[in-house]
């Protein structure tokens, strides 16, 4: 049964939500400013492995690693991702990359760093803050091949 | 004047920044209720809306049906939200709950000067989960068309209406007190 008061009841809850807790001005601003990602040339690398997706591969790893597999084509990164040891909030990553890729970089919304690649395609990053990350190869004779954005 | 959903899409996929504000000042506090109704805290939520926003760029070009654009953006979001509760329940050390600057329960009522206000906000954390979700879609702002509603939350349009009603009696049931709601609605 419909109550009479539903609609103003609904309002008011609106107008409290929008008081108690409201999305975070610095929300908004990273939301408006997402825009300015865009990588129109580039291949999207999809995500197609993701242990914090299926707990069963969490355990064979050990709890503290994520592991993630992005694909693009002939090219794909295999990563594993956990917490720095000595430094509490920040994050190591290792991984592989196989497929004609000259170099790497790893991307938040804030700024770049660069991995070197290893003869095998292996490479290392330590020290990246928690949040959404992605990574960008460069290819030789090809465009380049960014991954989807994950929240680390 | 309101633009169609599709035309802000097709606008922001051509680096419309204007078009890409408007779809933002739509949907980014739907977004942030349903992080909220996860009870994830205000850094991790802020993580989960964040990257549904960065996806979505990705993915403008490939988003086919505009009417699915709020179902696509809610699936994202609570996709992210799970993953990080269950980060937090195997208690990796993934787990930032020290250096946050604010763990804050979505409910948490400092903010209200209102008492019967207060009162209210915290009934609706004792309601069923399914209704939480339900009214924090319902009461963001602005105030949601029922398709987007319905895509939000994957029910049928036609459902909304009566939900909304069992809802809002169940939140009048543990509130309990007439005078509190009264009070409040005769404003």
């Amino acid at each position: 049964m419909t109550h009479p008061g539903d609609d103003d009841l609904i309002e008011r809850l609106r107008r409290i939500a929008a008081e108690a807790d409201p999305p975070p001005g610095i929300v908004g601003a990273a939301a408006r400013a997402a825009l300015a990602t865009r990588r129109l040339d580039d291949e999207l690398a999809e995500l197609v492995l993701d242990s914090a997706h299926e707990p069963e591969l969490v355990r064979a790893a050990g709890d503290d690693v994520r592991m993630l597999t992005f694909e693009a084509g002939d090219v794909a990164v295999e990563l594993q991702v956990q917490a720095q040891l000595h430094e509490a909030g920040r994050l190591a990553m290792r991984g592989l990359v196989t497929g004609p890729v000259a170099g790497l970089t790893v991307e938040t919304p804030g700024g770049e760093r660069t991995a070197d690649l290893d003869a095998d395609g292996w490479f290392a990053v330590e020290d990246l803050p928690p949040g959404p990350t992605r990574l960008r190869l460069t290819r030789p004779d090809a465009p380049a091949v960014t991954s989807a954005w994950i929240a680390l | 004047m309101a633009q169609d959903t599709g035309e802000l899409l097709a606008a922001a996929a051509d680096g419309n920044q204007a078009a890409w504000d408007e779809l933002v000042a739509r949907y980014n506090s739907m977004l942030w209720s349903i992080a909220r109704s996860f009870r994830v805290n205000t850094a991790d939520a802020a993580d989960a809306v964040q990257t549904t926003w960065l996806r979505l760029v990705e993915n403008l070009e490939r988003i086919n049906d505009p009417e699915r654009l709020s179902g696509w953006l809610a699936t994202t979001v609570r996709r992210e939200c799970l993953r990080i509760l269950r980060k937090s329940r195997v208690g990796a050390p993934l787990d930032f709950a020290d250096e946050l600057p604010d763990g804050a329960d979505p409910l948490d009522t400092a903010l209200l000067t209102d008492e019967r206000d207060a009162a209210l906000w915290r009934a609706v954390g004792q309601i069923s989960q399914r209704c939480q979700e339900l009214l924090r879609v319902l009461m963001t702002t602005p105030p949601p068309t029922y398709a987007d509603v319905s895509a939000a939350l994957g029910m049928p349009i036609g459902s909304i209406g009566p939900s909304r009603a069992r809802c809002l009696d169940q939140l009048r049931r543990v509130a309990g007190d007439d005078d509190l709601l009264g009070a409040g609605e005769a404003r």
